[in-house]
């Protein structure tokens, strides 16, 4: 019995090495392909930007001598900054002269004065332009200096064709060791397919494995069930252990029926939470269908939270059986996660208050969210390796393209710190789009938001839903953001499920409404 | 060569990196300048280059990860006396007492990481504090410490100078250690912190819950958020002995562990250039400039009046205090230019 568990033991940890491993290459096969692309791309534009620098910087070289040949000369240049500067000199001198006079005055400028004052400007003026005009007197190039200005831009245009000529060669040294990494890429992503394909057909061995154990296991524990409620004396007793058999025949028969349904993403079985002797969760089943939108409803103190908080292991369950179909379609009991663990599993989730990172950008803050995504380790961070540099530059842009779609990119760079509430939740809402999942928990998204608000973010809570086919899981109060997208509405009150189905049946239900309203008999 | 100065040099000048190997440089620059400064800078200088490693590593604890340790005195103490009883009584080679130490650390930072995974603040503060209380008997308990120092490398017994790679070494031979730990320990930080480790550092800091759904382990990132500030503490306690030569546990106790933390603090928690000035503050204002004009009485008064107007005044470090300067320069240029010109 002991040798049994220990080898199941094993099993399970060599069954969470390979779940992990097969995570982590399909990241890097991601990665690797991505650099693919990025290698074709610079192979296609490498020639192009180099060509445009070395022209912009022929340009900045020839600058002076083409415009001396176009007859613009130094002496212009000159005159041309002296009359700048005698302008600008001369409007601070009035502009004290305004002041002067005004302060004089008592506020009142008298025009006279300042008329004469700016004829006197004028004449200083028109003198000046004389003098200068006698300083410097509009000769033109003559031959000597024509030559050495042609011959200087000659001999840069000479030097442009020499240096394009060694971009191009640079180039084809380049595009040799581009095409070289691409096929090595190639090989590379190909032995990592290999290598994920076997562990993939590994872990579906285990789960396959699994099921025909439980299947075994439940015939016993049936069995053992019914010896015990055959003697009604123990069955007291041994109270304890009968609710063990039951949960374990309960978590069985729940993940045999998510199994054999592939509709179901996530089924929650008789889930109980009490803190201490009270019952904040009791007996509650529901199943959320992929796909879909559900809510969560319920009265103040129901229990809605805490049941977001059991999902995503927070709070262990007392008992009950938290059953999922992860990312890549395995069934997976949640219990036996950690909380960490719950996003490389596809479940992201959201806060009632915004628990957003104050000191970083919003950007920043998406960046936070996609560190499951990861393909770097610190050591890389320490020394900011290339794949480093590559890898944030991606993860950049589909932050980017992410708030782009929510309608906030133009509050990317800017700390959350002091933005109004609304975009604060669809930051939130951004956040956990960013780490891929495949389940999004929404506690309460329209607390503290105004009617506009909330009907723009209804409406991109649906165009989530749409668009990347994410299952959204929401606990609300506002009823009118509940019946409008929900699909299936469960209401709950004091732990206890109430009524579920759509929101049209939620509405009619008695139970429902005496939950919310209070009984008939107490008005 | 103009297209390289373009392309390569002034990508590179810009770069914080540049800044930090200035650095290293000035601290070779003043190595030379031995003879020409004044003892007393010249010391002020060099106590504040060893102890801001320490700082360096304290401020990612502290800046990024929320995570107050009093323990930075036991790291040190550990990278003193390791070098020392693994180069003397063990007669090892340099190198491979530096990396004694280092391990040595590695290992008791860990201890130190585990403990802080299920208390934080005061309550962090306080054990990590009986910690280092607890390397600090275990040091004087080694028959060779008992008086609690070292004695250096040359008094009584088995004498052995400082070798590395078949040269003496003088005392201010390990500025030059000194200037390339720094750099590296600068860039390694910069690294860090402008990475997704640092983000990931603050986001445990400002919310655990929230760090944990995004699957951040808390218990990897304190471990090496520990884990390094016990290493930079280390090295800072290698170079200390390469430079004084000996080391005394009264030096690595809780005045200092305090120290620290009001170094990282007046300077800024989270600013690598905030951390350098307020290391000299409070290690090397007493040496290079109290000093100077008779007021080393009144040093530890002056400090503790400097660090209260700090922290009144500038919550934010002393880093803040550059940026300031300047918006009060542009708003006294404005006001000048309307007292003369007057409004448009």
């Amino acid at each position: 019995m002991a040798q049994n568990k220990i080898i199941s033991m094993i099993d399970m940890i060599r069954h969470a090495y390979r779940v992990n491993k097969h995570r982590r290459l399909t990241l890097l096969i991601n990665y690797l392909s991505g650099l693919e692309v990025e290698y074709i791309r610079q192979d296609e534009t490498y020639l192009d930007t180099r060509f445009k620098q070395l022209e912009a910087y022929y340009q900045e070289e020839v600058e002076v001598a083409t415009k001396r040949l176009g007859g613009y000369t130094k002496d212009l240049e000159k005159k041309e900054k002296a009359i700048a500067s005698y302008d600008k000199k001369a409007y601070w001198q009035r502009r004290a002269y305004q002041t002067k006079l005004s302060r004089t005055s008592h506020g009142m400028i008298p025009q006279e004065l300042l008329n004469t004052y700016d004829q006197k400007q004028a004449q200083k003026r028109h003198e000046y332009l004389a003098s200068l005009d006698a300083k410097y007197p509009n000769v033109l190039l003559d031959s000597n200096e024509k030559a050495l200005y042609t011959k200087h831009i000659e001999e840069r245009k000479n030097v442009l064709v020499h240096r394009q000529e060694r971009a191009q060669t640079i180039y084809h040294q380049k595009h040799i060791r581009w095409i070289k990494s691409i096929d090595k890429n190639k090989i590379r992503i190909l032995k990592l397919t290999e290598a994920n394909e076997k562990l993939s057909t590994y872990i579906e061995d285990f789960h396959n494995e699994e099921v025909k154990r439980d299947e075994r296991l439940i015939f016993n524990l049936r069995a053992a069930l019914k010896e015990l409620e055959d003697h009604s004396d123990s069955q007291k007793r041994h109270h304890k252990k009968h609710q063990k058999l039951k949960d374990q025949i309960d978590l069985i028969e729940t993940t045999k029926q998510v199994i054999e349904q592939p509709s179901i993403h996530l089924s929650v079985s008789k889930l109980k939470m009490f803190f201490g002797g009270v019952k904040a969760v009791n007996d509650l089943s529901f199943q959320v269908k992929k796909g879909e939108i559900f809510g969560l409803i319920g009265p103040n103190g129901a229990g809605k939270t805490t049941v977001f908080n059991c999902l995503t292991q927070f709070y262990k369950a007392t008992a009950g059986s938290m059953v999922f179909r992860n990312k890549e379609g395995n069934v997976v009991n949640l219990y036996q996660r950690k909380t960490h663990d719950m996003i490389h599993e596809g479940i992201a989730r959201s806060f009632q208050n915004v628990e957003l990172i104050w000191e970083l950008t919003v950007l920043d803050n998406l960046l936070v969210a996609a560190h499951s995504l990861l393909v770097t380790n610190y050591f890389e961070h320490m020394i900011h390796s290339r794949r480093m540099m590559r890898e944030e530059k991606v993860l950049r842009t589909k932050g980017m393209s992410i708030l782009k779609n929510l309608g906030i990119e133009e509050y990317a760079y800017r700390s959350p710190y002091g933005l109004p509430y609304g975009i604060l939740k669809k930051v939130e809402l951004a956040r956990t789009l960013m780490t891929d999942p495949s389940l999004i928990i929404l506690d309460e998204p329209a607390a503290g938001l105004n009617d506009a608000e909330t009907q723009e973010l209804a409406r991109i809570i649906q165009k989530i839903n749409h668009e990347y086919g994410i299952t959204i899981f929401l606990v609300e109060h506002d009823m009118g953001l509940v019946m409008s997208i929900c699909d299936t509405v469960c209401a709950i009150s004091f732990g206890k499920m109430i009524g579920i189905g759509t929101p049209y049946e939620i509405q009619q239900n008695p139970d429902v409404r005496k939950a919310y309203l209070g009984d008939d008999s107490d008005e | 060569m103009k297209i390289w100065m373009k392309e390569h040099l002034q990508p590179f000048l810009k770069k914080p990196h540049f800044g930090f190997i200035v650095v290293g440089l000035v601290l070779i620059t003043v190595r030379m300048l031995v003879d020409v400064l004044p003892p007393d800078l010249y010391g002020a200088i060099v106590t504040t280059s060893y102890y801001y490693i320490a700082g360096l590593g304290f401020a990612l604890l502290l800046g990024y990860g929320g995570l107050a340790s009093l323990g930075t005195g036991a790291f040190v103490g550990i990278g003193a006396f390791t070098l020392h009883y693994v180069y003397r009584f063990m007669t090892m080679p340099l190198l491979i007492a530096i990396l004694a130490a280092i391990v040595l650390s590695i290992i008791i930072s860990i201890a130190f990481g585990f403990v802080s995974l299920r208390i934080s603040g005061m309550y962090l503060a306080i054990v990590t504090m009986g910690l280092s209380q607890i390397v600090i008997e275990i040091i004087k308990n080694i028959p060779n410490y008992a008086s609690g120092t070292t004695g250096g490398f040359l008094s009584g017994g088995p004498r052995r100078p400082l070798v590395f790679l078949g040269m003496e070494l003088s005392a201010n031979a390990a500025v030059f250690f000194m200037a390339v730990f720094i750099v590296l320990g600068m860039i390694v930080v910069h690294n860090l912190i402008t990475s997704a480790t640092g983000r990931a550092l603050l986001s445990i800091k400002n919310s655990e819950t929230a760090a944990q759904t995004m699957g951040i382990n808390l218990l990897k990132y304190r471990l090496l958020a520990f884990v390094i500030s016990g290493v930079y503490g280390t090295l800072a306690g290698v170079l200390s002995i390469m430079y004084v030569r000996n080391a005394s546990v009264n030096q690595i106790g809780l005045t200092f562990a305090l120290n620290i933390l009001a170094a990282v603090i007046i300077g800024g928690t989270k600013s690598i250039w905030g951390i350098l000035m307020g290391t000299f503050v409070i290690f090397g204002l007493d040496l290079a400039i109290f000093q100077r004009f008779q007021l080393g009485n009144y040093s530890v008064i002056i400090n503790g009046i400097l660090i209260i107007l700090v922290v009144m005044f500038y919550p934010g470090g002393l880093i803040q205090l550059f940026g300031d300067i300047k918006k009060f320069i542009k708003k006294m240029k404005a006001k000048w230019r309307e007292r003369k010109y007057g409004t448009e």
